[in-house]
């Protein structure tokens, strides 16, 4: 049984998974406003990003400064393997908790 | 290449969060700054880092005070007192220069504490945050390594030390304008706090925060 997610949580897990090797907070934070269509500031993204490093659902490491940030690193995160099995975990739930929902309620898809 | 408004980076670092989460996102809204620059300009990528930098704040001062131990509460409370006991000559010296030039332009003035005297009225309200302004900046100095920290701390153990005293103590000024008072002295120790941060990091051999 994987580490229970909030929703910010599951949506910021599914960005880093998205983004590959270009999960960084600040493009995590793009992608993850961008489809919530909520502008979460810079601090609420890494602080969610710490908290899902802490579960061990996701890894860090940080680049060479870069002259666009001021001479600063950035701070790439990767799945890890608990990640994973907590993504399907909530792709499982979910599925399990839209079951039996009458077609007519929910959103039609592309 | 236009920058990010230093002092507004400088006061991000002084709230004292872990070094490697302030990096990252100081690195973050330098990075979008230099974009919302090249395609907005500078005043709107400004204007865009002021509202970012704020609501970066709580999350920043969350980590501090979350790395905060038990061990670091003795040096703040005897920094926040340190910071008191050098408010006490100051206040004394401005209080004597005041008497001298009322007495030199002819003008009797005494300082009763009393709520109907407006002079100390206007007094003890205008004290407070000029009193908060310089004890913070002196928090914020002995405290180098989160120095809003510091002065944040300065305001909560003298605003605790005002309301225990308060108990046995009754104040002579009204309810309201207390509250009021107290809350201009901590606005004014975070200005304080605030302008050490700035200044401390503009010194050329600053202590990395």
């Amino acid at each position: 049984m994987s580490a229970s997610l909030g929703q910010l949580e599951l949506t910021v897990l599914l960005a880093v998974a998205r983004l590959g090797d270009d999960a960084y907070g600040l493009a995590v934070r793009r992608d993850v406003s961008a489809r919530t269509g909520r502008d979460y500031s810079i601090g609420a993204v890494y602080t969610t990003l710490q908290r899902l490093e802490d579960k061990g659902l996701l890894r860090s490491r940080t680049t060479d400064p870069l002259p666009v940030r001021g001479g600063r690193s950035r701070r790439q995160f990767k799945l890890t393997a608990s990640g994973s099995r907590a993504m399907r975990d909530a792709e499982r739930v979910a599925a399990s908790v839209w079951a039996g929902i009458p077609s007519t309620i929910r959103l039609e898809h592309a | 290449m236009t920058h990010p408004p230093r002092a507004l980076e400088s006061i991000l670092k002084g709230l004292g969060a872990d070094p490697y989460l302030s990096d990252v996102v100081l690195g973050d809204l330098a990075e979008e700054f230099t974009e919302r620059a090249a395609f907005d300009g500078a005043d709107e990528a400004r204007r865009w880092y002021r509202s970012e930098a704020l609501r970066a704040v709580p999350h920043l001062l969350r980590n501090a005070f979350g790395r905060l131990r038990v061990g670091d509460v003795p040096r703040l409370i005897g920094n926040a007192l340190l910071a008191w006991l050098a408010l006490i000559p100051v206040g004394l010296t401005i209080y004597v220069l005041l008497s001298i030039v009322l007495r030199v332009l002819g003008l009797d003035w005494t300082l009763r504490a009393a709520p109907q005297d407006v002079g100390f009225v206007a007094f003890a309200v205008l004290s407070m945050p000029v009193a908060g302004l310089a004890g913070g900046y002196i928090a914020a100095w002995l405290n180098a390594r989160a120095p809003l920290i510091g002065s944040l701390a300065f305001g909560v153990v003298l605003t605790s030390i005002n309301l225990i005293a308060g108990l046995f103590f009754p104040s002579p000024l009204h309810a309201g304008l207390r509250v009021a008072a107290l809350a201009m002295f901590n606005a004014g120790a975070i200005a304080g706090g605030a302008i050490r941060t700035a200044r401390q990091a503009a010194e050329p051999n600053a202590a990395r925060i």
